[in-house]
């Protein structure tokens, strides 16, 4: 029995070794920085109360909501650079997706590589959302919730007993907490058939897990600053994350192709149950809104997948033609096919991880996403000057330049407030008042990238282009103080802006 | 403590029950009067609202252009006339007898004309799928239910356009093969005309083969596998057959056999599916696509449910759902497929869930005729008077229109003495080409895709994002002329511009001239907007808010 279980499970735990390769992934979103930034400023100063890092009035408070996961991404950098930080947070994903695969009931466990498969599926449809982010922690919450649920649906009443501290946890960490309350009202809701007692000790544990939410330096407020980021839909036009899925990428296929298995899975199977059906349909009606739960789809997805496609399988395989096996198919020649097969891929996934691990690929990858030479030079030439970036790159300029306020907005947006995103919308849509959103702020330089439609604006307005950051594809603009209109163009094309006459010196 | 939602295994779909069959069997009379024909009569009444509007599709301009110089001509075009970019380019008229259509239906009776003709075509789209719809003797309700959900559901991309031609055309292919399949018969043969048809009329025509030839694969795995509700072989054959026939018939075709490979050239396009709206996947954001996702979510809900569904009506839905998926414009091919499959599967719940009903006693025959009367004759007088003819009366120098399309601004322009070269907005080339065409302006860019090619598309791209090469871009191509929207990112930064001087605004457009040719160009004063009652003075006076959205 144990040796059947290892073999199952041993399938399972080389595939979540496999999806190393999927999610060990570099500094690859952006916010990762401002998490850094906030996270060693927590270390030095707590807290704060207000935003530290930019020259804007910021409206709301700060709402220091992913304290704890900004803190310890912080000390894990300091300890060992940003490649350990990747391997810490790809474990986290492939162990999230390990814990979902796992959370099968006992009697309806598929076999071993049907649920490696299914892992394997829920990492490459998860790919583009997991790496150092805050979200992978709520999906590594999301799994262990499934996993308790699972578990209190089949007898085990102590399993609840951890819902409320987990929910503690995940509070401090990542919104995506109401994820896992929102999971445990579905069991609610569908374990008709469950037992009065069982129920109430749901009812219980969730409440106890809503009221533990509430321990986090924000309190109540931290359910109205998630309810607010949802539901602004000036957030929604400027973060792709929580627009529609762009179906027109290759990735988002496979989301798609995984919910079609699912669904062929579901309608094949011998036996649905409820539970299963709601939360993966209420995933994948919220993945159609947001792309960003387009994991959590694939996380719920791995052991539905793999249980009903079992089901499915030993319900439908006498109307298929019998098939042959190869010559030499006897199970100690499956059992080394099998071990070498799992040691192949394991080496692999070590010889894809291990060179994104060292330092230099970090330093690599940083150059050449984020505007680093750029920064450099601002750092050396424009000191104390407020810099204009896109949001994608304020959260970098932050880590950058902690200190002194020269920072314009980054990607924690809902702590600006809406007047100030619609200000930087205005110049970076270029609305009709765009040339009024720099001077009022009394910004005279700006790190952007080279094919941004602000550059192009910039230079009428009589701004030049200091230097070119080419392995980032930013620049750097300054106005100097006295230039307006074509006067002031420097370097700049003749008149308004295009075919430069010279090319911008290089940052470095 | 794991709660099955059932526990039977996939099923046949159950046969309608001796009450639905008995109804099927009633004379057309009762059926209309009954309570279920009253509710049905007006549900295909009231799916006409939606269908009709004025003209909101760019294209349109372009199209009935080309239609007139056609008919002019007596023959394609070879060569794009429109525009200063592309006129070298092959043009492949893939929408000729549309275009033929337009501008036999301007000719006779203006912009009304198409509405009407084009409403029509859209409506039969939508009987073509009830008709299909009624094979499995749904219960009136479910069957009404679901025409209103499709209906409603389709409503980001309905409208008086050629792509409606492709959804009735595609919608009547369904119901065809449908009936091929159930029925056998020779009423299958009308696909080769309609694809003869079909194939000069719009490049959609690749649908409907890629329809027949999905129903034939799933077909012939149904019978591999030997699933119920399988057709008889001998039809599955003929329908493959009839396919390679209507294949053939689609080669018959003005601009030559090669017609058949060129809508691959549109779907390969990069270029198009990221500048064209219609392309891009759906934003479920917005409340009017959301009910295409309720429909889509709850047919996958029913289907789970019954787990009773024939294969290749599983194969339409899995591929109009991917499709749909992709781009918003199939949502149309989604309602046209799965519409059917979405009545035929919610019946067999609520027929699984529901109660025996009670047979209730009509009233005389006369009241129920009369109230048939009343009732149709009042939606069909609301639907006139508020839809139809609002649309069809709604002119091209309205107000509606100058909301929407350059109609004040290519009225300036058309007073200039000069041909221009026009640098435009991508949606509206087709209405300055159709305007100022024969006046020997053309434009940079129209809603032609294809013709234009993906590096025009990605050049155009370049500009209107205002990339750092917008202005080299513009003068290297010898424009006149920059026609903008006003607000547009292009235009704000060209205020700001030295090299560009402001030649003429409105509400909806702003024109700019390269300063040291300005003089040279000719160009008409900026209007003054004083002409009481003009629509461009309405336009300039007129607060955007308080200006009505209603056509007419």
């Amino acid at each position: 029995m144990r040796a059947t279980a290892l073999r199952r499970n041993g399938w399972v735990i080389v595939a979540a070794l496999v999806s190393l390769a999927l999610t060990v992934q570099p500094f690859r979103d952006s916010d990762v920085w401002w998490h850094l930034a906030i996270g060693h400023y927590i270390v030095a100063h707590g807290i704060p109360a207000a935003e530290p890092f930019s020259f804007l009035h910021a409206a709301n408070p700060w709402v220091g909501q992913q304290w704890l996961y900004d803190v310890a991404l912080a000390r894990v950098v300091d300890l060992g650079g940003a490649g350990l930080a990747s391997l810490l947070m790809g474990v986290v994903a492939s162990g999230a997706l390990l814990v979902a695969a796992l959370s099968t009931p006992a009697e309806r466990r598929p076999r071993g590589l049907l649920t490696a498969g299914s892992l394997l599926l829920g990492a490459i449809a998860s790919t583009e959302l997991v790496g150092v982010r805050a979200p992978v922690m709520s999906l590594l919450g999301a799994a262990v919730t499934l996993n308790l649920l699972v578990r209190w649906r089949h007898g085990s009443m102590r399993a609840l007993l951890a819902l409320p501290p987990l929910m503690a946890l995940w509070a401090n960490v990542d919104a995506g907490f109401v994820v896992g309350i929102g999971m445990a009202a579905i069991a609610l809701l569908t374990s008709a058939g469950a037992g009065r007692r069982a129920r109430l000790l749901l009812g219980a544990a969730t409440f106890g897990g809503v009221l533990a939410t509430l321990v986090n330096p924000a309190g109540v407020g931290l359910w109205g600053s998630v309810a607010a980021t949802f539901s602004d839909p000036t957030l929604t036009a400027l973060l792709p994350e929580l627009q529609s899925p762009n179906f027109h990428d290759p990735w988002l296929r496979l989301f798609e192709v995984q919910a079609i298995l699912l669904v062929i899975a579901w309608v094949l199977a011998t036996r649905r149950d409820a539970f299963d059906l709601v939360l993966a349909g209420a995933v994948f009606a919220a993945s159609l809104e947001a792309a960003r739960f387009v994991s959590l789809f694939a996380l719920v997805a791995v052991p539905q997948l793999a249980v009903y496609s079992a089901s499915a399988w030993s319900a439908h395989r006498h109307r298929l033609p019998a098939t042959r096996g190869f010559p030499g198919d006897t199970p100690r020649s499956r059992r080394a096919v099998a071990v070498a097969a799992a040691a192949l891929a394991a080496a692999g996934a070590a010889v894809a991880v291990v060179p994104r691990l060292t330092a230099s690929h970090a330093a690599q990858f940083e150059a050449a996403h984020e505007p680093k030479a750029a920064a450099d030079y601002a750092a050396t030439h424009l000191a104390g000057r407020r810099l204009y970036t896109i949001d994608s790159w304020g959260g970098y300029l932050a880590d950058r330049f902690p200190v002194g306020r020269v920072v314009y907005l980054y990607d924690q947006l809902g702590v600006f407030g809406d007047a100030a995103v619609q200000q930087y919308i205005d110049i970076h849509d270029l609305k009709a008042d765009w040339s009024t959103v720099l001077p009022g702020e009394d910004v005279t330089a700006a790190i952007v990238p080279a094919g941004a439609q602000e550059v192009s604006a910039l230079l009428t307005e009589g701004w030049s282009v200091d230097c070119s950051d080419a392995t980032s594809g930013s620049l750097v603009m300054t106005l100097e103080r006295g230039a307006s209109g074509a006067a002031a163009v420097g370097s700049g094309p003749a008149g308004s802006g295009a075919g430069a006459t010279a090319a911008p010196p290089p940052c470095g | 403590m794991a709660h099955d939602v059932t526990s039977t295994g996939p099923v046949a779909a159950p046969p309608p029950t001796s009450q639905h069959a008995a109804e099927a069997h009633q004379p057309l009379i009762d059926r209309l009067t009954s309570p279920g024909g009253l509710f049905l009569s007006a549900v295909m009444l009231a799916a006409a609202f939606p269908l009709t509007s004025p003209i909101r599709d760019p294209d349109f301009w372009w199209h009935l252009r080309s239609g007139q110089l056609i008919l002019q001509r007596g023959g394609l075009l070879g060569t794009d006339p429109f525009t200063y970019t592309v006129s070298s380019h092959l043009w492949t008229m893939h929408e000729w007898l549309s275009e033929v259509m337009f501008a036999a239906l301007y000719r006779w009776q203006g912009l009304a004309a198409v509405v009407l003709v084009l409403s029509a075509v859209s409506w039969l789209g939508v009987l073509f799928i009830f008709l299909r719809a009624r094979f499995d003797r749904p219960g009136p309700f479910v069957l009404g239910g679901g025409m209103i959900l499709a209906v409603v559901a389709g409503y980001p991309i309905w409208g008086p356009r050629a792509q409606m031609i492709t959804f009735a055309f595609a919608c009547l292919t369904l119901l065809l093969v449908e009936l091929h399949l159930r029925r056998g018969g020779r009423l299958a043969l009308l696909l080769l005309p309609m694809f003869l048809v079909w194939g000069n009329l719009h490049s959609g025509f690749l649908i409907g083969l890629g329809f027949i030839a999905l129903v034939v694969a799933a077909e012939a795995v149904a019978h591999l596998l030997h699933l119920e509700g399988r057709a008889p072989a001998a039809r599955v054959r003929h329908l493959g057959l009839l396919l390679v026939g209507s294949l053939l018939v689609c080669a018959i075709n003005l601009n030559g056999p090669s017609i058949i490979l060129y809508p691959f050239g549109t779907l390969g396009s990069a270029a198009q599916q990221t500048l064209i709206l219609e392309w891009h996947s759906p934003d479920f954001n917005d409340w009017s696509v959301r009910i295409f996702g309720i429909m889509l979510l709850s047919l996958v809900a029913f289907i789970v449910a019954n787990r009773s569904i024939r294969l290749r009506d599983a194969a339409l839905v899995l591929v109009t759902i991917v499709l749909s998926l992709q781009s918003v414009r199939h949502i149309a091919l989604f309602v046209a497929a799965s519409t059917p499959v979405w009545i035929n599967q919610c019946d067999m719940l609520v027929r699984r869930l529901r109660v025996r009903r009670r047979r209730q006693q009509l009233p005389p025959v006369g009241m129920r005729v009369v109230s048939w009367l009343v009732l149709c004759g009042a939606v069909l007088l609301v639907y006139i008077g508020s839809r139809l003819v609002p649309a069809m009366r709604t002119r091209e120098d309205s107000v509606f229109y100058a909301q929407d399309f350059p109609v004040c601004a290519a009225r300036w322009l058309a007073a200039d003495p000069l041909p221009l070269h026009i640098f435009n907005q991508y949606g509206e080339g087709g209405y300055l080409a159709y305007r100022l065409s024969a006046h020997g302006d053309r434009v940079y860019i129209f809603g032609d895709a294809a013709l234009m090619g993906d590096a025009l598309l990605n050049t155009y791209g370049d500009v209107e994002s205002v990339s750092p090469q917008w202005d080299s871009i513009v003068r290297t191509a010898g424009t006149d002329i920059v026609l903008f929207d006003t607000g547009a990112p292009l235009s704000n930064v060209m205020l700001h511009a030295p090299d560009w001087v402001e030649v003429y605004h409105d509400p909806h457009n702003i024109a700019f001239a390269p300063r040291d040719r300005v003089a040279s160009l000719q160009l008409p004063p900026q209007p003054t907007f004083t002409a009481a009652g003009d629509t461009c003075t309405t336009l300039a006076t007129t607060s955007p808010s308080q200006l009505s959205q209603s056509p007419g």
